[in-house]
């Protein structure tokens, strides 16, 4: 699998002339489906995880996706970031309906890169409370800290996705990670 | 109480767990209903509104046919009157 997220200018170029494609034909779409089924669903399966839930928010995405591809335009953000955006706001109208706490299922291996930049190391109790010290924060700047450190995207595309300005979703980064700096003494190299 | 549940993963969803979603032409078969669905209640909304327009058109001709009808009965009735009263004015003075 491609690691790196980022697109070449060639990429999204190329990309585009599928999308325009399956405006047309929606049998072209299919390319883009398997392009990005896996990098949804894990997105939805992080705020939610169960597997059926982000099955069911996952379909209705790309549902959604393909019923308003005719209406899509490129705005200087990769395809991407427009289904990463309804997929959040599928997550979000599933908390809403079902008036549930949110939940974030995080990777230990993420976990663990976070904490071993610490100058303590990687430690059972600091986890622990890394863990509990993070549900406490606000979902919408756990939301920024999930595209930031788990999606790797840029302040540019999870503003738009988060529907934000791009200064109130590095505020949000910013704010976050001082309050993890303050508590546990990590060095995160995605603070630039 | 916290605001959110954070809950740590042992290892990235499973290959098979999303495997199991993953089915486009099921997603095609859904997407396809769904434009027939829109296109038909857009055929029905056009339908609805021009036969509305329609009626409205009907009666609003109904409703000054009659005003019309109307007028015509009671205009020689008002005629009358008119001229009864200037008469009576003239006799007046």
């Amino acid at each position: 699998m491609n690691l790196n997220l980022t697109m070449t200018d060639e990429e999204i170029r190329q990309e585009q002339e599928i999308i325009e494609r399956s405006k047309k034909d929606s049998n072209a779409f299919s390319e883009l489906y398997e392009k990005y089924f896996d990098r949804i669903f894990n997105f939805i399966h992080r705020q939610t995880d169960d597997e059926d839930i982000t099955g069911d928010l996952c379909s209705q995405t790309f549902i959604i996706v393909m019923n308003n591809l005719p209406k899509y335009e490129f705005r200087g953000v990769p395809f991407s970031a427009w289904l990463y955006k309804i997929a959040s706001n599928e997550v979000r109208k599933y908390y809403r309906k079902n008036k549930t706490k949110q939940v974030f299922s995080i990777e230990e291996l993420k976990v663990r890169e976070l904490v071993e930049q610490a100058d303590d190391g990687w430690d059972e109790e600091m986890v622990q409370r890394l863990l509990s010290f993070m549900s406490d924060l606000p979902t919408d700047m756990l939301q920024v800290l999930e595209l930031r450190f788990f999606e790797d995207k840029d302040f540019r595309e999870i503003a738009f996705i988060l529907d934000i300005s791009e200064s109130g979703a590095k505020m949000r980064t910013y704010r976050a990670l001082d309050k993890l700096r303050q508590n546990f003494n990590l060095k995160i190299k995605y603070n630039e | 109480m916290s605001r959110n549940e954070i809950r740590l993963r042992k290892q990235k969803t499973t290959a098979t767990g999303s495997e199991r979603f993953r089915n486009f032409s099921v997603l095609q078969k859904r997407h396809e209903r769904e434009q027939r669905m829109k296109r038909i209640i857009r055929v029905f909304t056009i339908i609805a509104a021009v036969l509305i327009l329609i009626i409205l058109i009907i009666a609003m001709q109904i409703i000054i046919e009659v005003r019309g009808n109307k007028k015509a009965l009671y205009e020689p009735a008002k005629k009358e009157s008119t001229e009864g009263k200037s008469i009576s004015g003239m006799l007046q003075k």
